[in-house]
């Protein structure tokens, strides 16, 4: 597994396999046409890095954690060995014995006398005689099951042969712990590449903002106020000093950015933290040197303002207004220049058609975190499904899942007018009858379509692990409980399976097909919407905190809950009832 | 400052709801957060006393970054949207708040950095 060098495109044939072996052999041929038109965008989100290598780091903490209690003996059966998740509380508790409240198999660790620490040769060599002492008594009377040992008498049990028996075991342990360190340092090695892909693209973006500041410098230098060049010119003898003073980041407002129009019409009816930003420009500019980080009152401003010289160092509201404008603008050219520059980004707009135009469109959806798109490609005059699929920070122990579902959604992807698009059931468009009625940020089809999209993304992904295929992440790092992703709730999936088994192939031509009608006149549309509405209600439900594992929480919700259930099944009832009407019309 | 607390709440497809909350009690600050890996509600929020250097530093740079945020960002032409929610309330029982369906402002990613950095400074995650 190597996340840097994510290739999506080589799994579809497998995905696809698992696709067709779900929906019917009969969908083979148009199933691979779809899927031969998705794009695969994998560029890579540093943050979505570091917090995988964080989650890697943890994983092999568990992983060497239930290694060291079995090597010594201890019983850990009871613990989940998916690595993914964190330790069960009764093996944290044995690991606290030996070791104290930390986490040992961590980069950051460092021994103190604590656990079985406390009988480690350095450690003894290394602290105060009390505090190992203290260290040793502390682990050897619980694991003697009394507290009979003390400073006091401890030197006359380090006499007796229970003594010696208890010393070697502890440096058996020790020696368990030294081997599992070593096999932990030697995996973080492995895994160093994460960390050091993040602080180079860190520098390099930088590097680009760095020149950014430079050049906002100089478009505004001539502009600010005579008092504050003098300062800066007298205070500070390179540029860099000068513009880390006045913009220290690109990304964040100025100090100086606080005496706009906006913020000082709003000081009066908003908020106190503009006197504090204001303060803090005053204390930069070094007027006020006994201002405090903590001074942030109206007073306090007003009685700066009134000291001589202050009012020379405000800018006026034109100048900052131009300060911001051209920051905002700095900043966003950077970022550009960061993204389209980057080694991913150039390799993956290969597969696009090269015009400024579409580059764009791509940098917007990269800037969204988009996960599947429409992309209009201009010079091919055709719309195109495309997977953007960077590692996120929370897609960890769900990659193949999290991957699955979004190509499910570009494979399901029908291309409407004007640029307009959907997939499955659901249309992407913010008109307003096409709203949920419950969640107003939602579409009327989305959570079906939602629903849908996980219950065969399950099915798919079953299909591939059960078959020993894993994609993106090893078999001891996936998390396989489907109750855990939670894009779509198992209480909504569990409604529609009865749906999706009875009407599987008419369900499967409407979509692939992105015609409906099949579907809709064997179920009748208006139970088609029933049911959809159905759906809407009991996630907004689940949303409004429904709990079906405690009824006593929010009960007003079970009712409701309980009239949607009884309502399913009478849109189950009129379903069956028009098909037994239709069937006898046809006779 | 006359702040009660601050809340950022960020609801993505794969995950459980992701807080973040600073609660300003005077004496006692606080701060409490989902850890960025947990899945499942079972994981519970975490809880930190914090000191004054750590709110005053949060305060600064979250101020400075989303003060000239507007108040939506919505894209509905979009799949699996992420849904976003900052408020800050004060005192005086004001409140503003920042909202987004899968649309950010350009710098949003530097309000996550200093999350992250927040609460790894105060041995969180």
């Amino acid at each position: 597994m190597n996340l840097l060098e994510i290739d999506t495109k080589k799994y579809i044939p497998k995905i696809l396999e698992a696709v067709i072996e779900t929906w019917g052999e009969e969908y083979r041929y148009i199933l691979v046409e779809k899927a031969n038109k998705i794009k695969n965008i994998n560029y890579i989100d540093e943050r979505g890095i570091l917090h995988y290598h964080r989650f890697l780091e943890n994983c092999i903490q568990k992983y060497l954690s239930l290694k060291f209690l079995e090597e010594i003996g201890v019983d850990t059966s009871q613990d989940d060995k998916n690595l993914g998740l964190p330790l069960d509380s009764n093996t944290k508790e044995q690991m606290n014995q030996y070791f104290g409240n930390r986490c040992i198999f961590s980069p950051d660790f460092w021994k103190d006398a604590k656990g079985i620490f406390a009988f480690d040769k350095e450690v003894i060599e290394d602290f105060r005689k009390t505090s190992v002492e203290e260290g040793q008594i502390e682990f050897l009377n619980p694991l003697r099951g009394n507290s009979e040992i003390t400073i006091s008498n401890y030197e006359q049990f380090k006499q007796t042969k229970e003594y010696s028996k208890l010393l070697k075991q502890i440096h058996h342990y020790l020696d368990i712990y030294k081997k599992l360190d070593h096999e932990m340092k030697k995996y973080n090695k492995k895994i160093q590449k994460y960390s050091d892909y993040v602080d180079s693209e860190d520098k390099r973006k930088e590097r680009i903002l760095d020149l950014k500041r430079c050049e906002l410098y100089q478009e505004i230098e001539s502009e600010l106020p005579e008092s504050l060049r003098k300062y800066l010119d007298l205070k500070y003898q390179t540029l860099e000093q000068k513009l880390r003073f006045l913009f220290p980041e690109l990304d964040e407002k100025s100090y100086i950015e606080f005496f706009s129009k906006k913020d000082e019409d709003n000081l009066e009816t908003e908020t106190c933290n503009v006197y504090a930003l204001r303060l803090c420009y005053l204390r930069r500019v070094g007027i006020h040197n006994n201002l405090n980080i903590y001074d942030n009152s109206k007073e306090k401003y007003e009685e700066c303002l009134k000291q001589p010289g202050t009012q020379e160092f405000i800018p006026s509201f034109e100048l900052v207004d131009k300060i911001t404008r051209t920051r905002e603008k700095k900043y966003e050219e950077g970022i550009k220049e960061f993204i389209f520059t980057s080694q991913t980004f150039l390799e993956n707009f290969g597969q696009m058609d090269n015009l400024e135009e579409t580059k764009e469109y791509v940098y917007n959806l990269i800037l969204n975190r988009t996960k599947v798109a429409n992309i209009p490609l201009a010079d091919e005059k055709n719309n195109y499904p495309a997977i953007f699929f960077p590692i996120r920070p929370s897609y960890n122990g769900i990659l193949d899942l999290a991957y699955i579902h979004e190509f499910i959604h570009a494979l399901l992807y029908f291309s409407l007018y004007d640029n307009r698009w959907g997939s499955g059931f659901d249309i992407c468009d913010d008109d307003p009858a096409l709203l949920n009625p419950y969640r107003l940020n939602k579409r009327k089809y989305e959570r079906l379509n939602e629903t849908i999209t996980d219950i065969y993304a399950v099915k798919v992904k079953n299909i591939l692990h059960k078959k020993g295929i894993y994609l993106f992440e090893p078999k001891e790092l996936v998390n396989e409980d489907n109750s855990a992703w939670n894009n779509t709730s198992l209480i909504v999936r569990k409604m529609l399976n009865p749906f999706l088994e009875k009407f599987h192939h008419e369900v499967i031509l409407s979509l692939v097909t992105a015609n409906y009608s099949i579907l809709l006149d064997k179920v009748g549309s208006e139970n088609f919407e029933e049911l959809n509405d159905c759906i809407n209600k009991v996630d907004y439900l689940i949303d409004c905190g429904l709990n079906l594992e405690n009824p006593e929480h929010k009960p007003e919700l079970i009712i409701e809950y309980k009239k949607e259930m009884s309502r399913l099944e009478k849109i189950y009832h009129n379903m069956d009832n028009r098909i037994q009407v239709v069937t006898e019309a046809h006779k | 400052m006359d702040i009660r607390r601050i809340i950022f709440i960020k609801k993505s497809p794969f995950r459980m709801e992701y807080l973040f909350l600073l609660q300003l009690n005077g004496n006692e600050n606080m701060i409490r957060f989902t850890g960025l890996e947990s899945r499942t509600d079972k994981e519970s929020i975490n809880s930190k006393v914090v000191n004054d250097t750590i709110v005053t530093n949060f305060l600064e740079h979250f101020f400075r970054i989303v003060s000239n945020w507007n108040d939506t960002y919505i894209n509905k032409n979009t799949l699996d949207a992420t849904t976003w929610n900052i408020v800050i309330e004060y005192k005086n029982g004001k409140q503003k708040e920042y909202q987004g369906v899968d649309s950010y402002p350009i710098n949003f990613d530097s309000l996550e950095r200093l999350i992250d950095k927040t609460i790894k400074e105060i041995g969180g995650d």
